[in-house]
């Protein structure tokens, strides 16, 4: 059974921002009341190009809701329902050179987390894909594996052309054998690929952590490589890759996991769809809205309105109703250290949110504040509700 | 539409430090059930002592001095449940009552209340009953109210470690360096199949607030633990051994923490 549904929906309205990388915001290049077609690229500024992902009519080119930044300049298209696409040229990536591959990613406009990929592949010895998930709820790495083991395995083999590694690892939760199985048949006849079953938990923000376990593991077993000749990436860009070269398609959908809604899913939504567009395809709200939170449930971003789109980044909705959202009474610390124990990055998140609290932020820096991840995982497990992450985030504010 | 906008993580786990108080209260049941089973009505009116004054001096002191909406988040019923099991059957009243009333006001809040105190309040009570009246904290030949079958305390600590409420480091460093230590100087170690001593290992010494951060530190502190409890051994009796030993532990807590810390993960 599939794992991703297509909205095979069109939206009443697509909204493209120009901004859905870090940097410098993209040029519009058509202007309103052109025809765009599927693919056809929209918007440039020389970092990572934004295309259309619908046919249709341009009929503004304004600020609009954005679910990680404030109000972009955003293109809004009026999609005629007919879904008519640009050519796509397909390519052969054994017969292209690396500077080729790096190309046609940064014309595809690939980002992961903010970063145009292409600016990530510098030469490396290996290549890791992160196909862990965030948990709770976020289920698409997983989903992505079982829907499109080739393609992945393909667009892993992309990666490591475009960075000369000889190499190429899977991190897979050791807990999903479904996944590292499917992956495991996909990649038989690849001596150079492998799945690594980890333990860890993955949260956002933590390339190095996850690569790191790789890595170690990789040691262990007598394998020689070191930590900084490794280029992180997820399955998702791998697939991203794969459609770029191999299908020669541009990034215009983006696999979201949809929560709290009356049918949770794994859904494939064109960029620009409105999150209200997504969630009706999911049976809609399953009473009145109280949050709506965009990505993982530990680091996601509440949404001011549903009217915002899905960009580049979005992998999760999920949408929270009255008895989710509490608001705990605040505790004092009973130093019962459970956030000590979860800290990926082997902090006392007591103790920085204690120092946080009475402004001694030389008293933080020396507890390397800096370290923080800001995953989360702290406030969650604290039993006092101490919202020990803001209290974090502050004063590295305060800090810089 | 009426959406709220708030900071991640959107989700909490549902342990909070109200049920973590209920997870020791109901830990300690086993054992308060089978006390009053084998000694009767001086149990119960020690126990009923204990916890009423532990309870009324906290609410008193939240209420009247430092004007708090809540009397009490039922921690001092804790500090109450364990002082009376380290009591004998045969103590007047007035013994609980001092001892519940100074492990609360000096033990706990002269610290500034539930998770700021350094020592275990229970053991601060004990303590100071120890030293002002020897006479009644020392019968010899008296039953203690924890001097039960060691297994019931066992039920409790075993429920703790698998609710996650306490953690595991520093009884087992404890139990093995009490063992060890014991084998090494050849003493006899058959006290820690003693009610006082399990008590002591899986619920004093476990007190989340009075032991170290970090899991290196609590080893220390558990191991800290056995070696006292030997060295006091070869002088006193193991019901005050124990006491003592975590006592003295808490006191360097901060300092293990201080100095015990995980080389932070920096990035690169
Ligand atoms: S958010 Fe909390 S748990 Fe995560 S790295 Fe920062 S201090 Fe550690
Ligand atoms: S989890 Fe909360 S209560 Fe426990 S030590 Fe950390 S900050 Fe304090």
């Amino acid at each position: 059974m599939r794992q991703i549904e297509p909205i095979t929906k069109i939206p009443e309205k697509v909204i493209i921002p120009l901004q859905q990388h870090v940097g410098a915001e993209n040029k519009p290049l058509v202007s309103v009341g052109d025809v765009v077609k599927i693919g056809q690229k929209i918007g440039e500024s020389g970092i990572s190009p934004v295309h259309s992902s619908a046919s249709g009519k341009v009929t503004a080119i304004s600020e609009y809701p954005h679910p990680f930044y404030e109000n972009v300049l955003s293109i809004i298209i009026e999609p005629d329902g007919k879904d008519a696409s640009i050519e796509f040229k397909a390519e052969d990536y054994s017969q292209l050179e690396r500077e080729q591959i790096i190309g046609i990613i940064k014309e595809a406009g690939v980002v992961e987390s903010g970063i145009p990929v292409h600016t990530k592949l510098s030469p490396s010895d290996v290549v890791i894909l992160n196909g862990m998930d965030e948990a709770p709820y976020m289920t698409l790495n997983r989903a992505l594996m079982l829907d499109f083991p080739s393609e992945i395995i393909d667009g892993l083999k992309i990666l490591m052309k475009a960075t000369g590694a000889s190499r190429g690892f899977i991190g897979i939760d050791a807990s999903n054998s479904e996944a590292t199985n499917t992956m495991n048949k996909a990649a038989v006849d690849d001596l150079n690929i492998e799945t690594v079953p980890l333990k860890t938990t993955y949260v956002r923000g933590m390339e190095e952590f996850f690569a790191k376990a790789v890595v170690k593991r990789e040691i262990s077993r007598g394998h020689r490589i070191s930590n900084a000749s490794t280029m992180t990436s997820t399955v998702g860009t791998a697939r991203a890759a794969y459609d770029a070269v191999c299908m020669g398609k541009p990034l215009t959908e983006t696999v979201v996991s949809v929560w709290g809604v009356k049918k949770s899913q794994n859904v494939q939504a064109k960029i620009g769809t409105p999150l209200r567009s997504v969630i009706e395809h999911c049976g809609g709200y399953k009473g009145k809205p109280k949050k709506i939170v965009v990505n993982g449930p530990m680091t996601g971003v509440a949404q001011y309105t549903d009217e915002v789109p899905v960009t580049k980044d979005v992998h999760g909705i999920l949408v929270q109703y009255k008895e989710d959202v509490t608001t705990p009474e605040i505790q004092p610390c009973i130093n019962c250290a459970k956030c000590v124990d979860v800290c990926p990055a082997n902090l006392l998140p007591n103790m920085l949110a204690a120092f946080a609290n009475e402004d001694r932020f030389d008293m933080c820096k020396r507890y390397n504040i800096s370290a923080c991840v800001e995953c989360g995982k702290c406030a969650y497990v604290c039993p006092s509700k101490i919202p020990i992450v803001q209290l974090i985030k502050c004063a590295k504010e305060w800090i810089k | 539409m009426s959406i709220i906008v708030s900071a991640p993580p959107h989700i909490k786990k549902d342990t909070c430090t109200k049920k973590m108080v209920c997870g020791m209260i109901i830990a300690l049941l086993p054992a308060v059930a089978v006390s009053l089973y084998l000694f009767g009505p001086p149990a119960m009116a020690i126990i009923l002592t204990c916890v009423l004054a532990a309870v009324g001096t906290e609410g008193a002191i939240q209420k009247f001095i430092l004007k708090k909406a809540i009397p009490t988040d039922g921690s001092a019923i804790v500090t109450g449940l364990l002082l009376a099991l380290l009591l004998h059957v045969n103590v007047p009243l007035w013994i609980p009552f001092i001892g519940a009333v100074v492990a609360i006001a000096i033990g706990k809040q002269a610290f500034g209340g539930y998770g700021s105190n350094i020592f275990n309040p229970a053991l601060v009570g004990w303590a100071v009953l120890t030293m002002a009246w020897p006479s009644h904290m020392a019968s010899a030949g008296v039953a203690r109210l924890v001097d039960i079958p060691p297994f019931v305390l066992l039920v409790g600590a075993a429920f703790l470690l698998y609710m996650g409420y306490i953690k595991w480091q520093i009884p087992a460093s404890y139990l093995i360096s009490v063992v060890f230590l014991s084998a090494l100087l050849a003493r006899d170690a058959s006290y820690i199949f003693i009610g006082g001593f399990i008590l002591g290992v899986f619920f004093m010494a476990t007190d989340p607030v009075t032991t170290p951060l970090t899991k290196k530190g609590r080893f220390i502190f558990g191991i800290g633990c056995g070696i006292l409890t030997v060295i006091y051994g070869l002088y006193g009796n193991y019901a005050e051994d124990v006491c003592y030993s975590i006592l003295l532990m808490n006191s360097i807590t901060p300092l293990i923490d201080r100095f015990v810390r995980a080389k932070p993960f920096v990035e690169g």
